[in-house]
């Protein structure tokens, strides 16, 4: 088939690949929706139409509907500037689709390409997804292929054309091989294509390997920074009391890597890992919710860590052990993000402010970015002495009188314990916490079925002394509740339990893998973990599906965790990053002994700010040179176009009065679109008398007038002298008289004949 | 013309006529869609340090590879290219005037896409004052693959045109970039007058005139190569010139005779004096008429296998019928035709010769048409028909 003919089916192809890569992105229907019957339509179109370049709409409704389309995307826009990408590219994916429906000739063709890149750019922007990676696999040769037909068709439409604008006879003697005969260039055509995206993708590859990472990092914001699949959220409270089915859901939230401190693998070490993420202190009885204290929210105690940079937030214990832990979110969401216990450093590439007190992080806005930080930490060990008075505030009393602290008392006595609340803390805090703790796991049943209490009634009691059966939050919220009755500070944390971890060590949290349990001061510098649900209960809750289709989605995730590994993540660790380069640590040591004046580190840190700055401005310079150097070559372009045509005009009639007297032969482009309108256009090649005198048969009143607007045409034209007023004025008038004539008696194109008649 | 069937036509006729065309200069043009492309990239760029996206990054990277390959790909077709512009025919104004180029791809390995040939305007080139731009368009030439193209441009003014510089490029395969190789090849051609037929003339009755009247004198019979007629043998007629099978016929001996050379000719008057009365635009337009009607006797004529003669007195013309040595040759009168074509599109209506109006004499027995840009009798009215045809016959107009 010849480029002519499939450039529409592969252009159709190509649209649909960009708005599929975009609805990917988007993660919404309306998108897919609103895009599937308008394809379908320019699909079934050319199957009816006698020429594949007609368009579907009439030029005026494309107009409209790019109008509306712009003026919806630009109020949106003015809406919520923060989503421009994702509103610019709805409307891009609207304006493809219309330029679908539209294609004439091959600038609409042109102008839907580009659309296509402008779509497939804007998923780019708004999700790091693999889906939308093996889309653009699929997307790119087939976008190098429609656009290397486009060359070629419109080439020889523009062939085509320059031959309809000949008589019939040179047109016959022209065009006398077909243009399926001319073509058989398929193969080659596919042998190109292939070179082409061998270079492309070496080149692709090249950059990406050698792109220096770092350099004018955050200049421009977040822009451009999207997450890797599909938002999920985390709340930070807990909510009793509701009744339904927690969310099995086994979306994957983010993925966690922990090695010790000679970078070895230490997963196996950990059975679970809990992921801390709202820490809770507060409890409502008449709504049933657990709250973190809004004013520690508010103040941030210390730490905000500088994107890209590592930095200590306590001094580690001696003697213990300090692990590494990798997080790589899927997402990201506003709202704590999670950490483990007793963390040292923390290292993110974006800013991440840390809460003291909590030893926790939160991200402050859901702007869209790939997220991942690296802690340093060790699990259940006190915390530092560091004269931080938060470290000593007691939480406000709870359940000190009542049936749960009756229920309480009863527990302890039965384990041979007691405890005086007025102490913050006593040497069987730890026995304590434990007694309780196991008296919930093995009195109480684990279940994903939540019921609604009695109006009324407080959810923990219900929990306690009527169902007796409830979920993760329900143990973390009567172990709390516990512990505060009888003076012990606890507090419910939720977040996520890591224990799904693969043969690389890796585990992957799942949103279903979302629990709750309880922080208890158990020293006065300790908070140690207890987790109160039932073990069976748990990791039954958290058992990985089996099946078929829970093997398919292991291995899509294996094959997700490897393109966020190796493409989403590539060379992008924070440490990693943040360390300076050896060539730049070697000259930091020779200029602090050289010059006595720094220590290497002082030096390597300065180099390495200098340099930062140096690259940030360097990004800026390359960035305004090439908008520059594109200003310039626009302008050049357009110099040279606008003098080629001016010399053009020139050379053919050196006279210093053409112009004027183009502005005065208006009347003759008049008059051919009156001729066009009333249904009679002349040929290119047919003279504008022969042309009239043909129409006189139809129309004889268009004769006389017609034969005296071409005479004054000729004369402005060719004659070189400028009309005078009245003659111009004659010529309008004509130009009235022969629309008039137009407008009665029969159609003229019998008359006149066909653009391809004799 | 774009075919391999032409392709292997031109490689069964041997080694080419013609030698290939130098190039002189290989260019990079940028483009509008180029300019965005880059622009775009730019972004790009800019996204992926920004945010440190691979997936920017990657994408970065494939926009610069489609650049590169953009201008390798274009740049490497062209280079092995060969050109050459073969005679460009005449045509008439309103026709197309086709430019004929021979396209060879020299390369062993790669193919060319998307090449379009087009003349390069310039001082030596006035092709643009005649005609429109000839382009002719190739899709596909394979490696070691040659190809006839044709360039039609749209005559437009009568007159001959110079050729200096063609130029062959490409935007394939992105568009993005354009690579152009430019060949020198001076040529010249020439647009003919647009035949516009003449009111109520009816050639054939003036050469039937002209004929009846030589033939009614037996002094016009002569050594000429049309047979005019029979009559009876007079002693001391050539044996060679008795008719005998009409002898036998008729019984008695007669000899065939000839017309003597000239008669039954139709000779062309092309008048191009200016009307007095006739202002200079009003005047050249009433000359390019009858410069056309002319070229429309011309061709009628030839075409109803009439021997026609031109004469252009002002512009020192005069061209006579075809006569002995090719009679009955139809090519004869098509080079015939041609030349007086070729003498109608070269008159140079500013360097007229106001002082030579009056032809030579006319040959005996010759019609006349006589054709009139204003000044004749019968000159005056305004507009496209004030331009005369007269015929007559015999003596001089």
């Amino acid at each position: 088939m010849s480029p002519s003919l499939s450039i529409h089916a592969w252009l159709r192809w190509t649209a649909a690949l960009a708005i599929a890569c975009f609805a990917v992105a988007d993660g919404g229907l309306l998108v897919p929706a609103a895009a599937t019957p308008v394809w379908l339509l320019a699909w079934l179109r050319p199957k009816t139409a006698t020429d594949p370049r007609d368009g579907i709409l009439p030029r005026s409704a494309v107009l409209a509907l790019f109008l509306a389309v712009t003026g919806w995307a630009a109020l949106a826009v003015y809406g919520a500037p923060e989503n421009l990408v994702l509103f610019v590219s709805r409307a891009v994916s609207a304006l493809v689709l219309i330029k679908l429906l539209d294609r004439r000739s091959a600038r609409d063709r042109a102008q839907a390409l580009g659309l296509c890149v402008f779509l497939a750019i804007g998923a780019c922007l708004t999700t790091n997804s693999i889906w939308l990676g093996l889309l653009l696999l699929v997307f790119v040769p087939v976008l190098m292929r429609t656009s290397m037909l486009h060359q070629v068709a419109s080439g020889e439409e523009a062939r085509i054309d320059r031959l309809q604008g000949l008589r019939p006879a040179d047109q016959r003697r022209l065009a006398s091989l077909s243009a399926e005969t001319q073509w058989g260039g398929g193969r080659a055509l596919r042998g190109a294509l292939l070179c082409s995206l061998a270079f492309a993708f070496v080149a692709s590859i090249a950059v990406f390997v050698t792109a220096p990472r770092k350099l004018g990092f955050g200049v421009f914001g977040e822009w451009a920074a999207p997450p890797v699949g599909s938002v999920t959220g985390f709340s930070s409270e807990v909510r009793l009391g509701a009744s339904g089915l927690l969310s099995e859901s086994a979306t994957p939230v983010l993925d966690l890597r922990v090695t010790d401190q000679s970078r070895a693998d230490a997963s196996s070490q950990f059975e679970h890992v809990y992921l801390r993420g709202a820490v809770l202190e507060n409890y409502d009885k008449d709504s049933g919710r657990w709250r973190a204290t809004e004013k520690d929210n508010r103040h941030y105690q210390s730490g905000n860590p500088a994107p890209g940079r590592s930095e200590r937030v306590s001094r580690p214990a001696r003697d213990l052990p300090v692990y590494t832990f990798r997080i790589e979110y899927r997402n990201r969401a506003p709202g704590p993000l999670f950490t483990v216990y007793r963390t040292v450093t923390i290292a993110s590439d974006t800013h991440l402010p840390y809460l003291r007190d909590r030893d926790t992080l939160v991200i402050e806005s859901d702007a869209a970015g790939r997220l991942a930080c690296t802690l340093e930490a060790q699990i259940d060990a006190p915390l530092a002495r560091q004269g931080d008075t938060n470290w000593l505030r007691r939480l406000p009393e709870l359940f000190r009188e009542g049936a749960i602290r009756a229920e309480t008392d009863r527990v302890l006595a039965e384990a041979g314990l007691a405890r005086d609340p007025a102490l913050l803390t006593t040497p069987d805090d730890g026995r304590i916490v434990r007694a309780l703790e196991q008296r919930l796991q093995n009195a109480y049943e684990y279940t994903t079925e939540m019921t609604a209490p009695n109006p009324g009634e407080d959810p923990i009691e219900m929990f306690l002394f009527r169902t007796r059966r409830g979920h993760c939050e329900y143990f973390a919220s009567a172990l709390a509740a516990m512990c505060r009755s009888v003076g012990i500070d606890a507090r419910v944390v939720t977040g996520y339990v890591a224990s799904e971890r693969d043969e690389a060590g890796v585990f992957t949290v799942r949103e279903s893998h979302a629990h709750a349990w309880v922080e208890a001061r158990v020293e006065e510098f300790h908070w140690r973990t207890y987790d109160p649900s039932p073990a069976e209960g748990v990791a039954a809750a958290h058992l990985p599906p089996g099946g078929v289709l829970a093997a398919t989605r292991s291995l899509l995730e294996r094959l997700e965790r490897l393109w966020i590994h190796s493409v989403v993540s590539y060379r992008t660790s924070p440490t990693e990053a943040s360390r300076p380069p050896q060539w730049m640590r070697r000259l930091a040591n020779r200029l602090a002994v050289g010059e006595r004046r720094a220590s290497p580190s002082e030096a390597q840190s300065e180099i390495a700010s200098a340099a930062k700055t140096v690259g940030k401005w360097l990004g800026v310079f390359v960035i305004v040179a090439g908008a520059g150097v594109g200003a310039v070559m626009l302008a050049h372009y357009i110099a040279r176009r606008l003098g080629a045509r001016r010399a053009r005009i020139h050379a053919s009639i050196d006279d210093p009065t053409l112009p004027d007297r183009m502005r005065q032969a208006f009347f003759y482009s008049d008059l051919l679109d009156v001729l066009r309108k009333g249904g009679a256009p002349k040929p290119p090649w047919r003279p504008p008398l022969e042309h009239l005198s043909r129409l006189a048969d139809a129309r004889p009143g268009a004769l006389g007038p017609g034969g005296r607007l071409v005479d004054l045409y000729y004369a402005s034209r060719f004659g070189r002298r400028l009309l005078s007023d009245a003659e111009v004025e004659e010529a309008r008038r004509l130009v009235r008289e022969v629309q008039g004539a137009l407008a009665t008696g029969a159609h003229p194109a019998s008359a006149v004949g066909s653009r391809h008649g004799p | 013309m774009t075919s391999l069937a032409s392709a292997r036509l031109s490689e069964a006729m041997g080694a080419p006529a013609q030698p290939w065309a130098p190039p002189t200069r290989r260019r990079f043009h940028p483009t509008l869609p180029g300019a965005a492309y880059a622009t775009v990239t730019l972004c790009l760029g800019a996204g992926a340090l920004n945010s440190q996206n691979n997936l920017l990054f990657l994408a970065f990277g494939g926009a610069i590879g489609v650049l590169l390959v953009s201008g390798l790909l274009s740049g490497s077709m062209l280079m092995a290219v060969q050109a050459r512009r073969e005679q460009v025919e005449p045509a008439p104004v309103g026709r197309a005037l086709v430019v004929r180029y021979t396209i060879r791809n020299a390369s062993r390995f790669i193919p060319v896409f998307a090449v379009t040939v087009g003349e390069t305007s310039g001082a030596r080139a006035t092709w643009p004052l005649r005609i429109g731009r000839p382009l002719a368009f190739i899709a596909y030439l394979g490696p070691g693959r040659e190809a006839v193209v044709d360039a039609p441009g749209l005559a437009m003014r009568r007159g001959e045109i110079a050729f200096d510089r063609f130029r062959i490029w490409s935007s394939f395969p992105f568009g993005v970039a354009t690579k152009s190789v430019e060949f020198r090849a001076p040529a010249l051609g020439l647009v003919r007058p647009e035949p516009i037929e003449p009111p109520a003339l009816d050639l054939a009755a003036v050469r039937e005139d002209a004929r009846r009247a030589s033939a009614s004198s037996a002094a016009h019979a002569g050594a000429g190569d049309e047979f005019l007629s029979l009559r009876e043998y007079v002693p001391g007629d050539s044996m060679r010139r008795i008719a005998w099978r009409a002898s036998a016929r008729r019984g008695e001996l007669v000899v065939r005779e000839h017309a003597a050379p000239g008669e039954g000719d139709l000779w062309i008057h092309l008048d191009l004096l200016p009307s007095p009365s006739a202002d200079e635009v009003e005047a050249e337009r009433l000359q390019e008429i009858a410069i056309g009607m002319a070229a429309h006797v011309v061709e009628t004529s030839t075409a109803a296998r009439t021997r026609v003669g031109l004469a252009v007195p002002a512009a020192g013309v005069w061209i006579a019928p075809r006569h002995a040595g090719a009679a009955g040759s139809r090519a004869a009168d098509l080079r015939s035709r041609d030349d007086m074509l070729d003498a109608l599109a070269r008159i140079d209506l500013a360097a007229l010769d106001t002082s030579r109006a009056q032809p030579r004499a006319w040959p005996a027995g010759a019609g006349v048409v006589r054709v009139d840009a204003g000044a004749g009798p019968g000159h005056g009215a305004a507009g496209v028909n004030a331009a005369d045809i007269i015929a007559s016959r015999g003596a001089p107009a």
